[in-house]
């Protein structure tokens, strides 16, 4: 055979017709049999849930559903293309975080439904724990339902805290008792808390106990409110000061070997947590207990949040109604008896499933205590997280403000730290303003 | 007439094409491929920077507005200051270190040539993603083999948060950087070193010169012309830097720019731009603004290098 350009062209050209043929043919085969609805999610192991759960929701309305399972950031980016280019879109998309970035523009260009007269006529906000509606929001037009409300409490070695060293946590009610029974008990391989050194999601999480979100309802920032010095100042007393209680483990696995080695006491445990010490330090069981979050002034809040997931419905999808009945039965109705939200341990945001009494089992890696009970307990407490679309870019500034505080504070300890808290949060918030400022199509 | 010579190429009987719309026909695939994808594009995006966009459909008129916040932003100074860093680390440290890798595997035995050629050029292969992924794990504070292998060598380092830490996370990225491209550059520089003319270095050797004074009077001006090549290539991709640190940083709390904004770059800036505030608009105009940075870099490196103006050969 004679080849004119050489066989490389000729094979790559035959991988070419090979390839196209078989995704026109594929796609065409997908779209003869579409199912009736497409759902999207980044969670394999919700995935794996809903599809033991949705042969019902078939049957009930004699349709079928394709959960496809895709990476975070596959998923996000994907669907933001999408909503540019009006291209093709599942119907419902579980979202993981906030749903920020796609609440960008005027609202009419949003790609996901609105469902706030259909959240007000299903009374959902009072069905659900209706704090946990300020992530999928925007300026009061409801774009998702949540699925969780991921309170926080503190998670701790019950075996060395109780046992070994006789501490009482009952008696703990505020952070300074916290402060004051820890520091006898740190030494230069132990320590009572874990905290990052770079702020993140642990001080995110402890400004919103003292009720300092990065936004408010109305989607201004509010990051640099006069509380902020007490928190940060306090957070770097306890990481880097000469009394330091806290040291930084990381996440995943270097934090569940150090809870192992006893290296730190107590580590911040939203419910998603309990089940990964328990996958991951399997070893610990029953020597683990939960604890109520110390608030920062007596009687203060005693929990706060970390994470969060939820699911919308897109404006393109073919059958919107019934997106609306899929993420009902998904996220409200309660129809394995609370069984699904007691292996993610999870607790779901839905005040009735409370009720069930899978919620009260008791969990042996925790010294027996009803875990779940506990967070549910808490869940009411649980402060707003509001959602904007600059809430990536606040994340970030957030974060540079803190370790700009670090800096200072490792070069000048606290002499003039609180003016410099001040000033730097301030600074970097009003970057952040700016930026919102500016963008003119916000307004619309 | 040769019998052992090809017959010459007669026209195929069959319809001529003489039509004055032939060359234009030949010309379309080209012209319709190029204006789809590269001159629609191209003024497309310069019309952009001039715009604000939000969301799927949504534009605004804001003239010259995305330049005048880009000059006036913080984090795109600091993004440009990185991204200025690692082209400068680029220069210093990878496109030296990739020629005395090229001077070591040029001088020595062929049969080993190849097979260090592989070992080096292979980092390459496997992409930036990839690499930014291993180094994250690399990388890790206690049981990362980059501490592990500190701690052995030197007694210090066990701990070292490099991608936690803002003033490790530009090392970090560069080390990641020169285990990925040393192998690349080498090559280059190999075989421009293969095209010396052995008798110039022999003469320079029979005149009493020593290996250094070889390499600088007659190695480096015979293989100028690729080193000019290899530093512009280099630094221009170096301002294009995006993929390692987004693949190194992503899993440090799913924040690809580092804590601090250390490991923000120009690209990750315009990205951000474009998919985290979801304004096109002002991702065009970081992309403009890059383009005319690079442009002026790249000018300024050939014209230092007196190679501007020149046709690019040897100048032995």
């Amino acid at each position: 055979m004679n080849f004119p350009f050489g066989k490389a062209p000729f094979f790559i050209l035959l991988v070419a017709l090979a390839s196209g043929l078989g995704v026109f043919f594929t796609h065409r085969n997908y779209g003869q049999n579409r199912p009736t609805l497409v759902m999207l999610t980044a969670a394999r192991l919700h995935a794996d849930i809903y599809l033991r759960k949705l042969p019902e929701f078939e049957r009930r309305h004699n349709v079928t559903v394709d959960v496809q399972v895709m990476d975070q950031f596959a998923l996000r980016t994907r669907l933001q293309a999408a909503f540019a280019t009006g291209g093709e879109v599942p119907d419902v998309v579980e979202m993981p975080q906030y749903a920020s970035y796609f609440l960008r523009g005027p609202t009419k260009d949003v790609g996901l439904l609105d469902l706030t007269d259909w959240v007000k006529d299903n009374k959902l906000q009072e069905r659900m724990v209706a704090s946990r509606f300020s992530m999928w929001q925007r300026r009061g037009v409801v774009f998702g339902l949540p699925h969780d409300v991921h309170p926080v409490m503190l998670a701790y070695r019950a075996d060395i805290v109780e046992d070994e060293l006789k501490i009482d946590v009952s008696k703990i009610k505020t952070w300074d008792d916290f402060v004051a029974l820890a520091r006898p008990i740190v030494t230069t391989n132990r320590f009572a808390l874990e905290l990052s050194n770079v702020g993140s999601y642990w001080l995110s999480m402890l400004m919103l106990q003292r009720g300092i979100g990065l936004f408010n309802a109305q989607g201004e920032v509010t990051f640099d409110q006069p509380e902020i010095v007490d928190v940060v100042v306090w957070y770097l007393q306890q990481l880097l000061g000469p009394q330091r209680i806290a040291y930084d483990l990381g996440t995943n696995q270097p934090l569940w070997r150090g809870m192992r080695d006893g290296v730190v006491l107590f580590f911040f445990a939203p419910d998603w947590r309990t089940r990964s010490i328990e996958q991951y330090a399997p070893d610990l069981q029953g020597k683990m207990k939960l604890m109520p979050l110390p608030a920062w002034t007596p009687g203060g809040r005693r929990t706060s949040t970390w994470g969060a997931t939820g699911i919308g419905a897109t404006k393109g999808s073919r059958h919107p109604d019934l997106a609306k009945k899929l993420m009902e039965f998904l996220y409200v109705e309660q129809t394995d008896q609370g069984k699904s939200w007691m292996e993610l341990h999870i607790l779901p945001p839905v005040h009735d499933a409370w009720k069930l009494p899978a919620f009260d089992t008791p969990f042996p890696y925790f010294r027996n205590q009803p875990i779940m009970r506990m967070y549910a307990n808490l869940a009411d407490d649980v402060p707003p997280a509001y959602a904007s679309p600059y809430t990536p870019k606040a994340e970030d500034k957030l974060n540079e403000a803190f370790l700009n505080c670090a800096a200072y504070f490792k070069a000048h300890g606290e002499d003039g730290l609180r003016e410099f808290v001040r000033a730097e949060f301030k600074r970097q918030a009003n970057d952040v303003r700016a930026a919102i400022a500016r963008n003119v199509l916000m307004q619309q | 007439m040769n019998p052992a010579a090809p017959a010459p190429l007669r026209p195929r009987p069959g319809r001529r094409l003489t039509s004055p719309w032939t060359p234009w026909l030949l010309l379309a695939p080209y012209v319709l491929l190029s204006g789809v994808f590269f001159v629609y594009p191209f003024f497309s995006a310069m019309r952009l920077a001039f715009y604000q966009t939000a969301g799927p459909h949504a534009r605004a008129w804001v003239g010259l507005d995305n330049f005048r916040f880009i000059l006036g932003d913080r984090d795109f100074r600091t993004a440009l200051v990185n991204t200025v860093t690692f082209a400068l680390a680029n220069a210093l440290i990878l496109l030296p270190l990739s020629l005395g890798l090229a001077l070591l595997l040029n001088s020595g035995r062929d049969r080993l040539k190849g097979f260090f050629r592989l070992v080096f050029f292979s980092p390459n292969v496997v992409g930036q993603v990839f690499v930014g992924i291993i180094f994250s794990v690399i990388f890790v504070p206690r049981y990362g083999l980059m501490n592990r292998f500190l701690q052995d060598l030197v007694g210090w380092g066990l701990e070292t948060k490099w991608l936690q830490t803002p003033a490790m996370v530009m090392p970090a990225i560069i080390i990641a950087n020169l285990w990925l491209y040393a192998g690349f550059n080498m090559v280059y520089f190999l075989a421009a070193l293969q095209s010396v003319d052995e008798s110039q270095v022999e003469a320079a050797r029979i005149d009493g010169a020593g290996p250094l004074q070889v390499f600088w009077h007659v190695t480096l001006p015979a293989i100028k012309p690729v080193a000019v090549f290899v530093f512009v290539v280099s630094t221009i991709s170096s301002f294009q830097l995006f993929e390692l640190p987004f693949g190194l940083l992503q899993g440090n709390n799913g924040n690809f720019k580092g804590p601090a904004n250390s490991g923000y770059t120009i690209v990750g800036y315009l990205y951000d731009a474009a998919y985290g505030l979801g304004d096109l608009g002002l991702a065009a105009a970081v992309g403009w603004t890059l383009a005319f940075v690079m442009l002026t870099v790249s000018v300024a490196q050939l014209k230092l290098s007196g190679t501007l103006g020149d046709d690019g050969g040897s100048s032995t």
